[in-house]
């Protein structure tokens, strides 16, 4: 990031309206709860959430590539342990006297 | 020598040091939490199939976790503030916000201790029919009478049954194989069963030396074997002079069977389970919990309703619940609690508030069978077994509050315990991931904490190494809001 102080002074008003915007989503994540009872709500504005704190709070609108390149086999891991329960049910474990 | 690249970016990777190390870690940090949250999915999934279990509904309070949510979001943009304020060159603000920051950990963590706290004295039973009975203040007290019989490990004997005998305690002989006493009575303590085990042992080698020396004699090239502590003393017997009872909470021992109890260290005593504790009971019922159940309708014949609303027989002995408080020290005084709490020391009639907590029950049941009639859906058999019973208001306004308590038989009850991991699968993975979380928060506060209070000077010889260390520490900040961003409708909302 440019070190200027005014360029420090619009990052400063940058953060706050970030931080803003992250407690009015969390009051959202529990007023739609009041309306649906749908989990993709929730964990989409939780997404949204996260991916502003990545993106703004930890710089990574403007990083450098290998850093990229680090979160990029992460994700890719991470998500996939996210359907391992998935293989789980593909190949459930029997009990020989089927109890 | 002077660790390079901490200010200027490495030529190679085009950033300095720390922050790739920083970045490598997250990642580690990504797998660690992720599959967690993968091992809550396979649970969660799981739930509701077979075997029976059941995820609990509504069991965290929403507000407590809302209000952590805005702590740890507030604390992550004070963090970035006060980076900001090292890069204007103004260490005071970067102190001040950082103690904002710091105080936003500990607000979070206190009130996370609130709510595990909240876990640990709420108590379930569940009975052998599967349906679960939750509640407060769990008195699982046995007392054993007519015991005259001991046998202990002499490896593990700690002497805890003699703290617990009622009254004088009497004095022990040791018996034979055929269980006569032998010998003098003498006082049992742990170093009376050490003196035992040496004179005992020391029979034991002579005797074995000997048989080698005679096995020498025999045949000059004999195989002996020479005496090895293992193959010392193992078990002891005892008689008391008079027959004594105990009273201990049942969950400090191992095992427990009606005509003998086996402590943690191995010793068992034989005697008779006393009527005056035939269960385990819960003095105000909250939840019950019918999901699991194999009863046929389980509405009119679960187990539940035939021991709802018997109370602990202890509860009413006078003095003698004061002895209960006194076994049980560092857990829920039961007396006291039972005075404290204005819910139950009223008059309340057991019969009169499990009928309540029945009608409650049914209440709460058939609102939400006609509510889904009306919409033409099928009930959520979720809801429709698994009911709130302490308080509930009718259609009509009507207010009912019940303070039923529940005896369960000891041949009846599969499982009793706090909300703990033993529990059930949801608080396994609710402590793990909050308490792995609650870590984090943890150490990130000291480390930050580390930052205002010592950084000054570094921050003197090299403003901007400085400010690089608090943007590493910052970015582990985030990344613990960022987990609990996540967790906060997962485990609350869901």
């Amino acid at each position: 990031m440019a070190d200027t102080p005014e360029e420090i002074q619009k990052h400063l008003k940058l953060y706050w309206k970030v931080g803003y915007a992250l407690l009015f989503c969390t009051g959202l994540t529990v007023a739609v709860t009041w309306f649906t009872d749908n989990i993709w709500v929730g964990l989409g504005i939780a997404a949204f959430k996260a991916g502003l704190v990545a993106v703004i709070f930890m710089h990574l609108n403007d990083e450098k590539p290998l850093i990229y390149k680090v979160l990029l086999y992460t994700v890719f891991f991470a998500i996939g342990m996210m359907f391992l329960t998935l293989l789980a049910m593909y190949d459930p474990i029997i009990s020989p006297f089927n109890r | 020598m002077e660790i390079p690249f901490t200010v200027k970016p490495r030529p190679d990777t085009g950033l300095w040091n720390a922050k790739v190390g920083i970045w490598l870690f997250l990642a580690s940090e990504v797998m660690l939490f992720g599959g967690l949250f993968s091992g809550y999915l396979f649970l969660r999934l799981g739930a509701g199939g077979e075997p029976n279990y059941f995820w609990p509904k509504d069991v965290l309070s929403i507000p407590f976790g809302f209000v952590n949510t805005l702590i740890l979001i507030l604390s992550s943009v004070f963090v970035v503030v006060a980076w900001l304020q090292l890069k204007l060159r103004n260490f005071r603000k970067f102190q001040m916000w950082m103690f904002a920051v710091v105080a936003c950990a500990f607000i979070f963590l206190i009130n996370k201790g609130f709510e595990y706290k909240t876990k640990f004295t709420h108590y379930g039973i569940k009975l052998s029919d599967n349906s679960i009975v939750e509640g407060y203040i769990l008195d699982d007290t046995i007392i054993y009478e007519g015991i005259k019989n001991a046998t202990i490990d002499v490896a593990r004997f700690n002497g805890q049954f003699l703290d617990l005998i009622e009254g004088d305690t009497p004095k022990f002989f040791r018996t034979d194989s055929d269980g006569k006493p032998q010998g003098g009575a003498f006082e049992l303590s742990v170093s009376k069963v050490k003196e035992i085990e040496e004179e005992e042992n020391l029979k034991l080698k002579e005797k074995h030396e000997k048989s080698n020396n005679d096995k020498l004699a025999e045949n000059s090239e004999a195989i002996v074997v020479r005496w090895l502590p293992a193959m010392g003393i193992k078990q002891l017997s005892f008689v008391a002079d008079k027959e004594f009872s105990i009273k201990i909470k049942r969950k400090k021992l191992r095992r427990s069977f009606k005509d003998s109890v086996k402590f943690r260290d191995q010793t068992s005593l034989k005697g008779t389970i006393s009527k005056l504790t035939p269960g385990v009971s819960i003095a105000l019922v909250d939840r019950i919990d019918l999901r699991a159940t194999d009863s046929e309708n389980p509405e009119s014949s679960s187990l539940v309703w035939k021991y709802l609303g018997n109370d602990s027989p202890l509860k009413n002995t006078g003095d003698k619940s004061e002895e209960v408080s006194k076994v049980e020290n560092a857990e829920i005084n039961y007396n006291e609690e039972y005075q404290k709490s204005a819910d139950i020391s009223g008059d309340h009639d057991p019969k009169e508030e499990a009928a309540k907590a029945k009608g409650i029950f049914l209440g709460a049941r058939e609102e939400v069978l006609t509510k889904a009639k009306e919409k033409g859906e099928e009930a959520e058999f979720d809801e429709v077994f698994n009911q709130y019973v302490k308080k509930w208001e009718t259609k009509d306004g009507e207010k009912l509050e019940s303070h039923s308590p529940i005896l369960v038989p000891w041949d009846e009850v599969k499982l009793y315990s706090n909300f703990t991991p033993k529990w059930n699968t949801f608080y396994a993975i609710y402590f793990t991931l909050t308490g792995l979380h609650g870590l984090h928060v943890l150490i990130g506060a000291i480390v930050l904490l580390w930052f205002a209070l010592f950084g000054k000077k570094l921050y003197d010889k090299d403003p901007e190494h400085m400010a690089n260390r608090v943007e590493v520490g910052g970015l582990f900040w985030h990344f613990v809001d960022l987990v609990w961003i996540f967790l906060f409708p997962i485990l609350y909302l869901m």
